[in-house]
């Protein structure tokens, strides 16, 4: 995201007017299925004027077909964004079934509150033709899963026959040892 | 020299460096076993999978397997020896008291009977001591080389290192004099 904002304060032209720039993260450690997955979102104004009537919408990347929205909304209005100032969104959404989706684009209608221009940026020029993967549940276990469990199963396969042999060589050395005299 | 009875075999068998069908089967099975057991902890911990780590894995437990086989078995040599000599007047005391009221059976009878209790015992306990022995050995440092020396290897690597040379190291030091 910080890539987008610095490639994108570069293509800026320098002028007086609001100039909104948008980015999304994937928040959460890893994108899973049937999980909470958290994005958020990022829209700075870099110009000099504030940027009013700001309306971001990603409502393409999350289909309610196959991701259910737990909180935030795919869709933000904001009045005003002043100048040099930033403001944030998250939305929580739960994969339904483990797919990879392709990264649609985010969109943001903003005026420039001096010229009252309306103008809109997007992040296509830098989703295009990326996908998310949200993994099954059991590829995170794999992944961040306890090993202990993995040692337990271990050490009920190697031990019975080890404790065995002890055992049955402990009964027999007990059986035939004579008691000390003292 | 004449032909040996049929005892004598036994005794001189009992007495001979070869194990009994019964233990080496013990050792096979045993073996077997702690040759598998470390390629379902590379499965799930270093994450190996069945379908690309399959010529590794067999390779791994047949290495495995042989090594421990015939470190139970050189293991069981050493030990059989002391063993006899320990057990020897505990076995006595039992074939004694057992037999005391059996007026019929001659001294001779009841020595040879307590030789063939000895080594049974000697045979049975060797087994059992050896493969304690051998296994407690080889999971140590199969443990300590596949999750801390060799850690940071891939995991083909660490696989075939830390198990068949394990199992090459419990069978070298097997093959000690005393």
């Amino acid at each position: 995201m910080k890539l987008i904002i610095l490639v994108s304060a570069f293509l800026a032209t320098v002028n007086a007017s609001a100039r909104v720039l948008v980015g999304k993260e994937f928040v959460s450690m890893y994108p899973v299925a049937q999980q909470e997955n958290v994005f958020e979102y990022q829209i700075i104004n870099i110009g000099d004027t504030a940027a009013i009537n700001v309306d971001f919408s990603d409502r393409d990347s999350f289909p309610t077909d196959k991701f259910d929205i737990v909180s935030g909304s795919l869709d933000a209005k904001y009045a005003v964004i002043p100048p040099h100032s930033s403001v944030s969104h998250h939305i929580v959404v739960v994969p339904r079934v483990p797919h990879a989706i392709e990264d649609k684009d985010v969109l943001v209608d903003y005026t420039d509150s001096e010229s009252k221009i309306s103008s809109r940026v997007s992040t296509l020029w830098f989703s295009k033709g990326r996908f998310t993967h949200f993994f099954h549940q059991d590829a995170l276990k794999h992944i961040t899963g306890s090993k202990y469990a993995h040692f337990f199963v271990f050490a009920a396969i190697a031990t019975p026959v080890t404790g065995l042999s002890a055992l049955l060589y402990w009964v027999s050395k007990s059986r035939y040892t004579l008691p000390k005299r003292n | 020299m004449g032909k040996l009875t049929k005892e004598e075999e036994m005794l001189l068998s009992s007495y001979s460096a070869s194990s009994s069908t019964k233990g080496t089967l013990f050792f096979y099975v045993n073996a077997l076993i702690l040759s598998l057991a470390p390629l379902y902890l590379f499965y799930g911990v270093h994450q190996m999978e069945v379908a690309d780590s399959l010529v590794v894995w067999t390779l791994s437990a047949a290495g495995t397997a042989y090594l421990l086989v015939m470190a139970c078995k050189n293991q069981k040599k050493l030990l059989k020896h002391q063993i006899v000599m320990k057990r020897g007047p505990a076995v006595d005391r039992e074939i004694n008291t057992k037999f005391a009221s059996d007026k019929k059976m001659t001294i001779k009878e009841k020595e040879e009977r307590a030789l063939f209790r000895k080594n049974e015992v000697a045979d049975t306990e060797s087994t059992y001591l050896s493969v304690f022995y051998t296994n407690t050995l080889f999971l140590t440092i199969m443990l300590i080389s596949a999750f801390f020396l060799l850690a940071n290897l891939a995991p083909v690597f660490n696989l075939l290192i830390s198990t068949i040379g394990s199992a090459a190291l419990v069978a070298f030091l097997s093959t000690a004099k005393n």
